[in-house]
């Protein structure tokens, strides 16, 4: 066993028992025959490192986490790697996540009839399907049952399963327990219509609808948490692919192989290696830039493709820092969408070509980031700009005050109301607005040049004459003041800004935390992982998660605070 | 009272109660005492919502320039009522109005015209700017509840026709609730609507099993399981509560007491004895929903709206909704619906609806048109179609035999309410916009408590508060409560 740096592992009688397997449950019913009968959710106390000292310098860094339910997207990949079917319905039947512009902020999701109804109505499908599909079922239950009150294969199949889907062992009172749904298959003269019963229950269950992370008291810090290794498994694979533990991580966890920081390394560098994390990370970057909702069809979804492409060259294959995904000299694109970009076609139906002197570069020039921030039927200058600022700089801009008397549902009109849309956003130059607005709107106007769709365009669409010259200026920057022309040169500023880095770390680990709003706990973690990730200019993606799921704070969480 | 083996072919028959079972205490306060059949004939609520702004200025589609009785002519917004012949027993009032401050004033809302008004129009309550967006209190339909809802395994169905609010910027956030209720620890809870009418469907008859003997052993099991496995799930939920933190125990709660509900509507109660209580066909899968609407409108703006999406079938969802609560009315399954059949600041694609390539809340800016006179037609075709599916339903009430004899209807209240009207907005200091809550309307329907003893008519309330319309019908269904902060009533729908 390797000691995790800087912690002491006190390996006790009890831990060994818990190490190997012999999982005992939360609360201990004081049954002299060593079963723990009791019944419900039991606990997760994992890893053999209860009353081990907690670093100091770690404390710090230790982040607030509470009980979050799966987003609708993660409960659609969990039922799918569970069964090994198809769980598209649940985006229809479940309600939508609210968007922060993340799917997963636990401090805002509600429990409401709809989801609960809808889990049921989505179980009852999956069952369903699951107990008539011979193939499905065979790969579920792992025994074969001679008839409907076959008790051992049943309970065979609710221990296998129901690890599987709660992310854990079962205690054995809750084997009994859920065992007792087999009378369902002796009514039925059905052994599948229990199997039916207890697939239905799995997928409602709480833990698997939510991650319950609870952990074991740290000694002297009442505050603090330390996870279990289950809870430390299901952590990582949410982060990094978005589903359930899988079957090898789950052993992992059973054999106390999460123990230190290279082990939960080489465990992350695994999970990171699986598909199912480059579309997380695609995932996430949609969701940060805004441009997850739209289409899938048609050359919107090409352009989807376009950004996934990108993004997964970065972060996943070369493994370069991520501003280079602002810098990308060329882009992936059908031969439908490059002859949109006004680009060379493709080899094939679709491939890599270069920029050349378009004047785009990365990820600021694809459509996919240009569709967002339209207004009134066309690009708004000030949408764009507010986007560039708050996503990609972390800026905060604040709403209009009220006494303002501003019409968001109309377009900004000047002194002139013929006249050319440039001329209607003079916002940035009035006095009551010009704090705000000088942030956005020259910025916005230079990405006026490429329409809400990405083409590139001189002129106003309904007005020939008035002509689109792309010209904007960064206000503000820590290189001062600065003009420019097109995606590409906002590109370049945004990397020499070198405030891009820290904005994407800060995003990830919202991602990863489920929350907008971080605390100094946070922001201490955060500036130490960007340091050591290479900091300004080099901040590496990978390399970044990678340091923090080794880190300390991530085997432990804190408490809301009120508890 | 039980059905008799004498029943009508091809009449559904409730499951009985599953012997031998303990059913899970009720455990929010909404049911009251049981009601008795061939007693005192219960009350009905339903509260419709319309999530854009038509106002009574003059001049527009919906209010007419006079008071009185409609004598068979309505405006154009209200051709419904006389379509589905039920303008007698509906009435228009208008000049209602929400006061506005950039301090919200008492049963107000602050500047912003979007996302202030809904909240405070069904709950009569100051617009909350710490809980922005969030319903203040208590909405009308929970409050109806406390009274009517009884032992009714639906308290109150919400439902919104409507499922996604169609903008690739955002997911509209509280634009999509109009509910709010007291849990049985005294915290305000914001209710979600059901938006999959398969949902409500499988929801609303889960104890209806087929007649033939065979089939009604086969959905019996069935629903025996479900319950049982629901029961199982909540029982987990319970003890995983004892173990969390306080916060997580408080979202954990909420989760557990939305489980205990769905059990308690898993185990069927015996119906009236009506020969209309009956299950219809099940509506299938929900529609597709549509994607989210790119407000850049893709160049062209028509063409855009001919070719996009923002649409979801909501003529069938809303169809399916109003037959679901028209249903539910009539077997004593529930006693209060809340209907949203918009979202607020609604997107919805008015395209496939009414041949307008514009989304709602842009018709109501002028989307549709060259003058004002084809403008105004339009946003009175809008709101049309949802006067439309209020009128159905009123007149599925109407048309439906009560036990003791009547029509449904006379024992029902309905309330369709608009999100905004046209008047001054503050916002802007615009003197005639669609943001504002001046010169608003709600429709009344019904017969409960001597509404409409005399034909529907207009009645101009000019500066009245709209939830004292609510409250008015609330007492015309015995409901000693009024609203929030809005003590008053309009008595003039009982003249």
């Amino acid at each position: 066993m390797r000691w995790a740096s800087g912690i002491f592992v006190r390996v006790g009688v009890a831990s060994l028992v818990t190490s190997v397997g012999c999982y005992t449950g939360a609360s201990n019913d004081g049954d002299d025959d060593g079963n723990d009968e009791t019944a419900g959710t039991g606990a997760e106390t994992g890893a053999s490192t209860t009353g081990e000292p907690l670093p100091e310098d770690a404390e710090i860094e230790i982040a607030v986490s509470g009980l979050r339910r799966l987003s609708v997207v993660e409960y659609q990949q969990t039922v799918a790697d569970l069964l090994g079917i198809d769980a598209e319905a649940a985006k229809e039947l479940l309600p939508i996540d609210t968007l922060t512009p993340f799917d997963n902020d636990y401090t805002i999701q509600i429990a409401s009839e709809p989801l609960i109804k809808g889990l049921e109505v989505i179980a009852g499908d999956l069952a369903t399907t699951i107990v008539e599909t011979a193939a499905l079922r065979t790969a579920i239950v792992p025994c074969a049952p001679t008839g409907p009150d076959d008790d051992a294969c049943f309970r065979e199949f609710i221990t296998t399963f129901g690890r599987r889907a709660l992310r854990r062992p079962l205690t054995q009172a809750e084997v009994d327990t859920y065992a007792g749904l087999l009378s369902y298959a002796l009514d039925a003269d059905d052994f599948w219509f229990g199997v039916q019963a207890g697939l239905r229950m799995f997928l409602q269950h709480p833990e698997l609808v939510y991650r319950v992370e609870i952990g074991e008291p740290v000694p002297d810090h009442p505050e603090l948490r330390r996870l279990g290794d289950f809870e430390l498994a299901a952590r990582l694979s949410y982060f990094t692919i978005g589903s359930t533990t899988p079957d090898w991580l789950l052993d992992a966890a059973e054999q106390g192989m999460l123990a230190d920081s290279e082990s939960i390394t080489t465990v992350a560098q695994t999970l990171l290696a699986d598909d199912r994390a480059r579309a997380r990370i695609d995932r996430f970057h949609a969701l940060w830039l805004r441009y997850e909702q739209l289409s899938a069809e048609g050359i919107y979804g090409n352009m989807r493709d376009e950004s996934d492409a990108l993004v997964e060259r970065i972060v996943f294959d070369d493994r370069t820092r991520w501003t280079d995904m602002l810098e990308a000299t060329e882009t992936w694109v059908t031969a439908d969408l490059a002859e949109h970009y006004g680009l060379p076609a493709p080899n094939g139906a679709a491939g890599w070509v270069p920029y050349g002197d378009s004047g785009r570069m990365g990820l600021l020039s694809h459509g996919s980031f240009l569709s967002v921030g339209a207004k009134f039927g066309d690009t708004s200058p000030t949408q764009r700009g507010l986007l560039v600022r708050t996503a990609l700089f972390c800026q905060e801009i604040p709403k209009p005050p009220d006494d303002l008397m501003v019409n968001v549902d109309e377009p900004p009109m000047g002194a002139d109301p013929d006249a050319c849309k440039q001329d209607q956003y003079y916002m940035w130059q009035e006095p009551a607005c010009q704090t705000c607005h000088t942030l956005m709107d020259p910025l916005g106007f230079g990405l006026e040049a490429y329409d809400a769709s990405g083409a590139f365009r001189t002129a106003q669409a309904s007005r020939p004459e008035c002509a689109i010259s792309g010209d904007g200026q960064f206000y503000g920057g820590p290189n001062g003041d600065v003009a420019f022309n097109g995606p590409a040169a906002l590109a370049t500023i945004a990397v020499e800004s070198g405030e891009v880095e820290a904005c994407v770390a800060k995003q990830l680990y919202r991602f990863a935390v489920g929350r907008l709003v971080l605390d100094e706990h946070d922001e201490a973690l955060l500036e130490r992982l960007v340091m050591e990730s290479g900091g300004t200019g080099e901040l590496e993606m990978l390399g970044f998660i990678e340091g923090y799921v080794s880190s300390d704070a991530f085997r432990y969480r804190r408490e809301e605070e009120g508890q | 009272m039980k059905p008799t083996s004498g029943d009508r072919t091809g009449r559904r028959r409730f499951l009985r109660g599953v012997a031998g079972s303990t059913l899970a205490l009720p455990f929010l306060e909404y049911f009251g005492p049981a009601h008795a059949h061939g007693g005192a004939a219960p009350q009905r609520y339903a509260f419709m919502f319309a999530g854009f702004s038509i106002g009574s200025y003059g001049g527009d589609r919906i209010a007419p320039a006079a008071e009185g009785p409609w004598n068979g002519t309505v405006t154009r917004a209200l051709q419904p009522l006389v379509d589905f012949g039920v303008s007698d027993v509906v009435s228009l009032v208008s000049g209602l109005e929400i006061p506005v401050g950039e301090t919200p004033p008492l049963a107000g809302r602050p500047t912003p015209f979007h996302s202030t008004s809904h909240q405070v129009l069904t709950t009569g309550r100051t617009f909350d700017v710490e809980n922005y967006g969030a319903l203040p209190g208590e909405s009308s339909d929970w409050v109806a509840a406390r009274t009517l809802a009884g032992k009714t395994p639906f308290p109150v169905l919400t439902y919104r026709a409507q499922p996604s609010f169609y903008r690739v910027d955002s997911d509209g956030g509280s634009d999509g609730v109009i509910s709010a209720r007291l849990n049985a620890r005294g915290q305000l809870e914001q209710v979600t609507p059901v938006t999959s009418p398969r949902v409500a469907f499988e929801s609303l008859f889960a104890g209806f099993v087929p007649p033939d003997p065979a089939e009604a052993l086969t959905a019996t099991r069935m629903l025996q399981m479900r319950k049982s496995v629901v029961d199982l799930v909540a029982d987990d939920a319970g003890s995983l509560i004892a173990r969390l933190g306080s916060a997580d125990k408080i979202r954990m709660q909420r989760h557990f007491d939305e489980l205990r509900a769905l059990e308690n509507q898993l185990d069927a109660i015996d119906p009236p004895d009506s020969a209309a209580c009956s299950m219809f066909a099940h509506p299938g899968d929900d529609p597709q929903i549509g994607d989210g609407i790119d407000p850049s409108g893709g160049g062209d703006y028509n063409d855009y709206y001919m070719n996009a999406n923002g649409y979801s079938n909501e003529e069938l969802r809303a169809t399916v909704m109003t037959d679901l609560i028209h249903m539910a009315f009539t077997c004593d399954l529930s006693r209060v619906a809340s209907f949203m059949l918009t979202y607020a600041q609604c997107f919805m694609n008015m395209y496939t609806l009414l041949d307008m390539p514009s989304d709602l809340h842009e018709v109501t800016h002028g989307s549709i048109g060259d003058n004002e006179e084809q403008m105004q037609d339009a946003l009175a075709d809008c709101a049309a179609w949802h006067v439309k599916h209020f009128a159905r339903l009123c007149s599925k009430l109407r048309d439906t035999e009560s036990l003791e004899g009547t029509s449904l209807l006379d024992d029902t209240a309905l309330v369709l309410a608009f999100e905004g009207g046209w008047g001054f907005d503050l916002e802007s200091g615009s003197e005639f916009s669609p943001h504002s809550t001046q010169n608003m309307v709600m429709l009344v329907g019904g017969g409960a408590g001597g509404l409409h003893a005399t034909p529907g008519k207009h009645v101009r309330a000019q500066g009245v508060h709209p939830s004292a319309v609510l409250n008015t019908v609330l007492s015309a269904v015995g409901v000693d409560e009024t609203l929030g902060d809005v003590p008053d009533e309009v008595d003039a729908l009982f003249e």
